[in-house]
């Protein structure tokens, strides 16, 4: 069994995510399969266009689709120029590609710095019901873009209805922005939000190794940053997330965050009386400072292994910048 | 791409085929008027406009709507004022279909008035009110749909003993009436509302279909019951329409007032709603006020474009294709059309768009809407053939088809995985919708007119039944497909077994 997990240990690996329009995901599914990518999630997500006219009519929500691969470090430039040049995201309203570092989850010596990056994703979860008034609001103050991907939250509100401790509508918003405006952002989002009180929301800031469809710019003697914390995913079946948080919790975590996506196997063909079924898969976030991180990360994988799931996959964002973590006081 | 853009370019590839069928038709085997033929292109053409109109005008507004409504009813500590919130919703959508009223008018005819139309109306409302109340209260406890429905078909058995086959057609028919094109998209996102909000360990994957499919149940039990303490012989006539010899165009325009009333009816239930909910429970921002309202004036506008396009420009025209074909004589080419009809309506019908992309929103897009839609479309073609097999074949009653088809469809909900059951229930009520009744109705009543041993009342009465009921199984039938299919790439995982990372 550890044999498996020895396989993310000898390859350095990064995440990979494309956003497009609703729709679009089939043709660059099809590309990654002939690139030799075996799966990916398909999380559906939602943008808003700044145009003024729109806005007044309403009209200015688009249907995105955010995918999400595993891809080798090696690998990183060659993927990635080669779904730039096919789907031309270089081009405006095309739609974007970026990677993010991925912590390599068990290592020897536990990893204290990441790179600096010219690029940061700003990850925001907040409620549903705010999340549209959150992205007009961020690019009524100039900013651009905003994904919106709908979640749940699994921080312990007990549900009197139910007479058990229920989910959340959450959603999770993602914004990438250069890193020389993302004080500004920061401030912004903090003080209009209120993150620093409880139960507001989560900010967290993760790097970005590479992206294209945004201007090129390259930072002179990019210095090691330290990790504040650690973005901890785990990818797992629809309806097996609470199983994981229940034991990441007792580790110190307060809650986690669960993203609903599709999970396409790209080594599957179509029969004649079979077709490819894409599952419901669940990505389970939880955001944690440094000094927990690494033992929720083990257990995490040890669960995943232990509970033997298909195709499990577990790994780590580093975080630069994380507000409105809760401590877990129990 | 734009929201807008894209709704108008998906219901233009849904509504051209029905176009190029019926033009087909004209210049092959049924040369139409130049009127009726004028009628159609204007009607297609508000269709056009109105149906994206309307689709956007949902997601702005009945959509949201549903949804907080589900989380202002969930602050509740306990049960009742829920089951309560339930029975007024369900009661105050269904009491607003225009459609209901048509149908209970017809029953008060064709009954030789022993059946009040007013109270079969507030008794269906009723009905529809308590299962809405049911149906919530099944999400939130976690009953399983297969169960529930099982018990309350065999209810509808039992009292469907009781009844006059040819009153079971009524009952039938009321099911598929009672779901409207506001009332779908209302429905759906409530129970999705209340769904997610009581997600919970043990109990964490989405519930949220079979709301609607338990509400139209409550139509045919309060039908049923209604029946059992009245005279319900049909033997009335209906009064047929009378053509008048106005221009085309003032004939098309004339019904637009008509139409603009009865949408501003359906709608307003929900807006008030709304506005009560609002009132007492939450505090929306200002931004989402807006949108909600300007999305309720696109539901509107939307609204009475596409029904005025489909009332005043399909309804004539189908049942002239109808009438013609059946004069050919030959049996096989009616039903052929007919199929054919049934199949190219599917994609047309706005409340099928809004639950297949319900479907796609609830499970990220893992079960993909074209398949619904293709399993829609096959489940709805056969039952246009059903229908008009039932017409051209006196021996087969509709009770056969009801019967069998109800067997399968609780045979097949312990068989299939969870989701497709409520899928499945759903997808009843919102196939016979407003095409069905402005296509595949007129269609059947105008080859009824024509065939010698058909009633136009009797044989029209049970088509929007069969409609409402078969792609229930085709739709379990893609379920079990599904099953199998994901059985089968387990197992070659299995064999695999990659672990980890690849590439």
């Amino acid at each position: 069994m550890m044999e498996t997990v020895s396989s993310y240990q000898n390859k350095k690996v990064c995440l990979l995510t494309i956003i497009v329009n609703r729709g679009k995901s089939k043709k660059i599914l099809h590309s990654a399969k002939n690139l030799g990518i075996t799966r990916a999630n398909v999380l559906l997500s939602e943008g808003m266009v700044g145009n003024h006219i729109l806005k007044i009519l309403a009209m200015n929500e688009t249907k995105k689709e955010v995918l999400i691969f595993i891809i080798r470090e090696e690998r990183e430039i060659e993927i990635l120029d080669y779904f730039t040049s096919k789907f031309h995201f270089n081009k405006p309203n095309t739609g974007i590609a970026f990677t993010m570092p991925i912590i390599t989850p068990i290592l020897d010596q536990p990893q204290k710095y990441t790179k600096q990056t010219a690029y940061v994703n700003v990850i925001t979860i907040i409620n549903e019901s705010l999340a549209e008034d959150f992205v007009d609001f961020v690019q009524s103050k100039g900013f651009i873009g905003g994904t919106i991907c709908k979640a749940r939250g699994t921080a312990n509100i007990f549900n009197p209805l139910i007479k058990t401790k229920a989910q959340s509508a959450k959603a999770l918003v993602m914004m990438i922005t250069a890193l020389d405006k993302l004080e500004t952002l920061m401030d912004l989002i903090l003080d209009k939000y209120n993150i620093h009180e409880e139960n507001t929301g989560i900010v967290a800031v993760l790097p970005v190794n590479q992206v294209t469809g945004l201007p090129h710019i390259i930072i002179d003697n990019p210095t090691d940053v330290i990790m504040k914390g650690q973005m901890l995913t785990a990818i797992v079946p629809a309806g097996q997330s609470e199983e994981f948080l229940q034991k990441t919790k007792t580790l110190g975590a307060t809650g986690g965050t669960i993203l609903h996506s599709r999970f396409c196997n790209l080594t599957e063909t179509a029969g004649l009386f079979s077709f490819v079924v894409d599952t419901e898969e669940e990505i389970l976030i939880t955001i944690v400072n440094e000094d927990i991180a690494e033992n929720i990360q083990k257990i995490t994988l040890k669960l995943i292994f232990e509970n033997q799931i298909e195709n499990p996959h577990a790994f780590a964002i580093p975080v630069l910048q994380a507000k409105g973590i809760r401590i877990n006081n129990e | 791409m734009l929201q807008i853009k894209e709704k108008f370019k998906e219901i233009f590839y849904a509504v051209i085929p029905i176009a190029v069928v019926v033009l087909l038709l004209h210049f092959t085997i049924t040369p139409l008027e130049k009127d009726l033929l004028i009628k159609f292109i204007i009607g297609t053409i508000f269709v056009l406009i109105g149906m994206p109109l309307f689709l956007l005008g949902v997601d702005l507004s009945i959509s949201p709507i549903g949804e907080k409504v589900s989380g202002s009813l969930l602050k509740n500590k306990s049960l009742w004022p829920i089951i309560l919130g339930g029975i007024i919703i369900g009661f105050s959508v269904t009491i607003a279909e225009p459609d209901l009223h048509i149908l209970a008018g017809q029953v008060k005819d064709i009954t030789l008035g022993s059946i009040n139309s007013n109270l079969m109306v507030i008794l269906v409302s009723v009905g529809v009110g308590f299962m809405v109340a049911l149906a919530l209260v099944r999400v939130i406890k976690g009953i399983r749909l297969n169960i529930l429905m099982t018990a309350i078909y065999l209810i509808i058995f039992a009292l469907a003993l009781f009844s006059d086959p040819e009153f079971l057609a009524v009952a039938f028919d009321a099911s598929g009436s009672t779901t409207g094109s506001i009332s779908v998209p209302f429905l759906l996102a409530l129970s999705a509302g209340v769904s997610n909000l009581t997600r919970r360990k043990g109990n964490e994957q989405t519930d949220s279909f079979g709301m609607l499919g338990i509400a139209s149940t409550g139509a045919i039990i309060a039908v049923l019951v209604q029946g059992l303490f009245n005279e319900t012989k049909v033997s009335g006539n209906l009064p047929m329409d009378v053509v008048s010899d106005q221009n085309v165009f003032k004939m098309f325009f004339s019904q637009i007032p008509q139409v603009a009333l009865e949408g501003l009816l359906t709608l307003l239930p929900v807006i008030i709603i709304f506005l009560i909910v609002n009132v007492f429970n939450l505090k929306e921002s200002k931004r989402s006020i807006r949108n909600i309202m300007v999305g309720a004036l696109y539901t509107y506008i939307g609204l009475v474009l596409f029904l005025a396009g489909f009332n005043g420009g399909f309804i004539d025209t189908s049942r002239q294709l109808g009438y013609q074909i059946a004069s050919l004589e030959k049996d096989w080419i009616l039903i052929i059309v007919g199929i054919i009809l049934g199949v190219v309506i599917i994609p047309a019908e706005p409340s099928v768009r809004v639950l297949t992309k319900q479907i796609e929103d609830e499970t990220a897009g893992a079960i993909n809407s074209k398949t619904v839609l293709i399993a829609l479309c096959v489940g709805v073609g056969i039952a246009v053939g059903l229908s008009i097999m039932r017409i051209t074949i006196p021996s087969l009653q509709l009770w056969h088809i009801i019967l069998a088809a109800m067997i399968i469809v609780i045979i097949l909900s312990f068989i299939v995985p969870k989701i497709f059951v409520g899928i499945a229930y759903d997808s009843g009520g919102v196939a016979a919708g407003t095409l069905t009744a402005t296509v595949v109705l007129p269609f059947a009543h105008g080859a009824a007119q024509y065939i010698p041993s058909a009633n136009v009342v009797i044989d029209g009465f049970g088509v929007i039944a069969i409609v409402a009921i078969t792609p229930l199984i085709t739709i379990e039938i893609m379920g079990l497909m599904y099953k199998m299919s994901m059985k089968k790439q387990q197992r070659k995982s299995k064999k695999i077994k990659q672990g980890g990372i690849e590439v």
